[in-house]
């Protein structure tokens, strides 16, 4: 759905002037024609302040992607020479220590040559996808459930679902722990599968919800007095939440792939992760930074990737729904 | 096709009574037009004929067949939603095509019948387009379509056209009344446009707060309402109402009030004498067009007034006058009145025979 | 608005099923979500207090001693228990006043760009990071003998004697760093989200009226995002309490506890000392004050909720 943000109106409630066949070109393209920027007339100063907004964005864009690029070239830094820095103040040096090396990819094959760490990424992968199935599936139901229905307790509900997603991390491992511990199943995937839904779960249904309830109810409507039935209506409307099911999935992807606590207390080495394995390399003898970082690249890429992928619904996801775009 | 009945028809939500005993019967082939404003329980009627709400007690009827207990999509019933609920991942053509799939059509009777829809709504440009690359006005007619195809037991519309612009709205009201004409098929058609109900229905249920007020051709809730609620919200500009007392005078009666007395007419006074008015307190209903003005004071024009504003409409012209603190509306030919200064002093006339009485209690009509 | 349904049905307000059948298919939907969640949240709460009131025992199988009220009267009085308050108080207030300052004016920048699409692409990246990676790789640049920032600090002159995550002075400011670093972004973001819905007309109003750039942000746009910051806020300080990656990568606490939030202590309490049923004690304090902000959050979001439409008033 567009609206025209000039006008706050929307496009398709303004938009009737033409309603034959015969519509022109221009009949498809709704919302507004005119740049919004171009609605201020420039006064005098904005060149200056043109110029200061550009060096403020492109000094954080730099704050933010420098920690990323020292990760990525020293996982392709091969020795301790490489490493060194500079004396204190020769800018120079700097420049020519951090552009000029010769990579090599000696820090990954360290890692995966343990053979251990193909295990690891195995175990991030499983229990992530596991938790994140588990969560969108009841997830969907019970939030078309909340979006459509009208009961007594809803507002005691949503509180309870979103408290729970709120929750500190340590504060849910310590009875999780004792109660796994009872049931066996610490270091084991199951449990972190369980411990990764409480906060998938709850989320998925939250941001799931609002995307029914975007799907207006009467389209569901139609679909039965055209022939359906209710359970066939409903499955109808899943291709229309299907973005919302994907940036879901993706979250919660993105959520139990980064946990460090859960994995860390309950996974042991059977369930090891991969963010537990990359701390893990730092209490090893001595601190090998190379190796480290090539862990966290490893870590860090498949999520990167993902988040690209749904950038639309990101932080839509990031902020519990409460900002859509 | 068939005829709708509706057998003191109940609906309650938790707290509230949206439909209260609603007795109604549609003709096969009939067009009726639910008219009320919003929150009149026009809506909730129309859905439980859907089948889309639970029908609280009484029981509608479909021919002789009563369908409370049936599925929507076992009703045989087609609506098209204020919203138009288009099917947004489909193209236009599988949006008018989905209904008679399910109806296990061959496919060749699918594409012809939905070709043949889209050529009387004149969409067959759009048919491979998405509802959203449509304007409102296409998306209806695509709505609309949907319906067509079917040639199902009764039509349902809910508030079909409230969304267009209102050169369009008057198109579509002449087209959905030829289109109704030419296949005969029972509609109910919802809308808070008193406008759409005079112009399109054969006949026109008013409801306010979940009662019916009245059931008539536009003709007759036109030209002898039943209550001064209906007589006000019927017609526009609205029936202008006066209040005043009656009171005896020369063997008739007379409606008093400071700025005027006027004289009731025989018919009219008898009716009167014999409904017990309380305090003998009456409402006057006079319909804008049943008004004259003058600039001078003649027997004609026994009323004073002064003028409020002009709006001038082409031919014609609403004058707005104030008779004491009362408000009215007159329309009259353009140029009857030389000076339309405000607070020019102005005369009423009325037709004695177009004026209307109601209880000034119960709101009822005398007649 | 995220699902395009191509018709107005969605900002008329949805009309709901009403038929008793329809509440009845709808029971079954919910219903393994919400039992499956009360497992995963009722019963393991219900066992966080029995905990609170016993001595855990750690050997497989091993009984609980029950212990009355000692855990949390051990809790009162355990002066590293309130100091870990402080400690989250002060990380939480800085970060908070850095991120929303730097993320507000990123945001009315990142509004203004032409490159905003791509810009925000850049921004997301730090957030897609594994925090106890990003606390490592900060720990590298760190690092007294390795570390890019710790070098830059000393040859700039800003940092004369010490590391930066070695002294209790500095450890700390370090860590917000960090935090600021990868959450300033989506505080931005949040806000950015609000400076779309500053409403043209008013802005173009006060325009009229003579106002300057300043003047109308503060009449105009400030009103308008200030749902956004405070669901921002209250987001980022959640956040604060709930994950503490960043500090066992970091300090793990140290130096001298001046870097001991107190999730981090609850941490280290349950699972570097197994005290559990002290752990436990703590853990509800934690929640209490988790649900009394999930509280304010949840009375933020339902402010945003559209309000019941002429249809809705309709069919109530």
């Amino acid at each position: 759905m567009t609206t025209n943000p000039r006008t706050g109106t929307r496009d398709d409630v303004t938009q009737v002037q033409d309603d034959r066949a015969d519509v022109r070109g221009d009949d498809l393209l709704p919302g507004p024609a005119v740049d919004a920027r171009d609605q201020v007339v420039r006064g005098r100063g904005s060149r200056i302040a043109g110029v200061v907004i550009t060096a403020f964005l492109g000094l954080y864009v730099i704050w933010t992607l420098v920690p990323f690029y020292i990760m990525i070239t020293s996982s392709f830094k091969a020795s301790d020479a490489a490493f060194a820095l500079p004396p204190e103040g020769d800018w120079g040096g700097a420049v020519s220590q951090l552009f000029v090396f010769s990579p090599t990819t000696e820090h990954y094959r360290g890692l995966f040559a343990q053979g251990e760490f193909e295990r690891y990424f195995t175990n991030s992968v499983v229990a992530a996808v596991a938790s994140a199935v588990i969560s969108v599936v009841f997830g969907t139901t019970a939030a078309y459930a909340i979006s459509r229905g009208r009961f007594r307790g809803k507002r005691d509900l949503y509180f309870w679902i979103i408290s729970t997603r709120m929750a500190p991390v340590v504060a849910v491992t310590v009875p999780l722990y004792a109660i796994f511990k009872n049931f066996a199943l610490l270091n084991t995937l199951p449990a972190l599968i369980l411990a990764y839904t409480v906060f998938n779960l709850p989320f998925a249904i939250w941001i799931l919800k609002g995307f029914f309830d975007s799907v207006s109810y009467e389209i569901e409507e139609a679909y039965m007095v055209d022939g359906h039935s209710r359970w066939q209506a409903l499955w109808k409307i899943i291709p229309l939440v299907a973005p919302g099911l994907a940036a879901v999935v993706v979250l919660c992807i993105l959520l139990a792939w980064n946990d460090f606590i859960f994995a860390a207390v309950m996974g042991g080495e059977a369930a090891k992760t991969l963010p537990v394995a990359t701390q893990g390399l730092k209490s090893a003898s001595g601190i090998e930074w190379g190796q480290i970082m090539a862990a966290g690249v490893v870590t860090v890429a498949p999520m990167l990737l993902l988040g690209i992928v749904i950038r639309k619904y990101m932080v839509q996801g990031l902020t519990m729904g409460a900002v859509k775009q | 096709m068939a005829s709708l009945t509706f057998n003191g028809v109940w609906k309650r939500y938790d707290q509230v009574e949206a439909v209260k005993d609603l007795n109604l019967a549609v003709a096969d082939g009939e067009f009726l037009c639910l008219l009320g404003p919003s929150g009149c329980g026009k809506s909730s009627s129309l859905r439980m004929i859907a089948g889309l709400e639970f029908i609280s007690d009484g029981d509608i009827l479909l021919d002789d067949r009563r369908i409370n207990d049936l599925e929507p999509r076992h009703r045989d019933i087609a609506m098209v939603f204020e919203s138009y609920a288009l099917y947004p991942t489909k193209t236009v053509f599988e949006n008018m095509a989905n209904p008679l799939r399910l109806r296990k059509l061959s496919k060749d009777e699918i594409d012809r019948r939905v070709r043949e829809t889209a050529r009387i709504l004149e969409i067959e440009r759009l048919l491979n387009r998405r509802p959203s690359q449509l304007s409102g006005g296409q998306k209806q007619r695509v709505a609309i379509g949907r319906v067509l195809v079917r040639e199902p037991q009764a039509f349902l519309f809910d508030e079909p056209i409230a969304h267009l612009d209102a050169k369009l709205r008057a198109r579509m009201r002449g087209e959905l009344k030829h289109i109704q004409k030419t296949l005969g098929t029972t509609t109910v058609y919802v809308t808070h446009d008193q406008l759409e109900g005079m112009s399109m229905a054969d006949r026109m249920a008013i409801m306010r707060e979940g009662v019916l007020q009245q059931v008539g051709t536009p003709h007759e809730v036109f030209n002898r309402p039943t209550n001064v609620w209906v007589a006000t919200f019927v017609g526009d500009p609205p029936m202008n109402i006066l209040n005043a007392e009656v009171q005896a005078a020369d063997g008739g009666l007379v409606a008093r009030a400071p700025e005027y007395t006027i004289t009731i007419p025989a018919q009219q006074a008898a009716a009167l004498s014999s409904a017990r008015l309380t305090d003998n307190k009456v409402q006057i209903g006079v319909r804008p067009e049943a008004l004259t003005l003058s600039s001078v004071r003649d027997p004609q024009h026994p009323i004073a007034g002064r003028i409020y504003a002009v709006q001038p409409l082409g031919d014609v012209e609403i004058v707005d006058v104030r008779v004491g603190d009362d408000r009215i509306l007159v329309r009259t030919e353009l140029g009857t009145i030389s000076n339309e200064d405000m607070n020019a002093p102005v005369f009423l006339g009325y037709k004695p025979e177009k004026l209307y009485f109601f209880d000034a209690v119960s709101g009822q009509a005398v007649y | 608005m995220a699902v395009d349904t191509a018709t107005p049905g969605a900002v008329l307000g949805t009309p709901r099923p009403n038929t008793p059948r329809a509440r009845r298919y709808l029971a079954p939907l919910l219903l393994p979500a919400v039992i499956l969640l009360a497992l995963l949240s009722i019963y393991p709460f219900v066992w966080l207090i029995y905990m609170s009131f016993h001595a855990v025992g750690l050997a497989p199988g091993a009984p609980s001693e029950f212990v009355g009220l000692d855990n949390w009267q051990r809790m009162f009085t355990d002066s590293q228990y309130w100091a870990s308050w402080g400690v989250l108080a002060r990380y939480s207030v800085v970060s908070m006043v850095l991120e929303v300052g730097l993320g507000t004016l990123l945001a009315i920048l990142l509004n203004r760009s032409k490159h905003e699409k791509l810009l925000i692409t850049v921004l997301l990246m730090p957030m897609m990071m594994a925090p106890v990676v990003a606390g490592l790789l900060w720990q590298y640049l760190y690092n007294g003998t390795f570390g890019w920032y710790f070098w830059g600090l000393r040859s700039v002159g800003l940092l004369d004697e010490g590391t930066i995550l070695g002294s209790a002075d500095t450890a700390l400011w370090a860590i917000v760093a960090v935090d600021v670093w990868e959450w300033t972004p989506l505080v931005a973001l949040i806000v950015l989200s609000g400076l779309k819905l500053v409403p043209q007309d008013q802005l173009e109003a006060s325009w009229m009226d003579g106002a300057g750039p300043v003047r109308s942000f503060f009449q105009v746009a400030l009103p308008s995002i200030k749902g956004s910051l405070m669901i921002a806020i209250l987001l980022r300080f959640m956040d604060n309490i709930r994950i503490i990656d960043h500090f066992i990568a970091l300090t793990g606490g140290g130096p001298a506890n001046s870097t001991k939030v107190l999730p981090l202590y609850l941490y280290e309490q349950s699972f570097s000392f197994f005290e559990l049923g002290y752990g436990a004690s703590i853990a509800l304090t934690l929640l209490l004050v988790t649900i009394l902000f999930g509280k304010l959050v949840v009375n933020r979001f339902e402010e945003r909720e559209p309000r019941p439409s002429k249809k809705d008033e309709e069919l109530v």
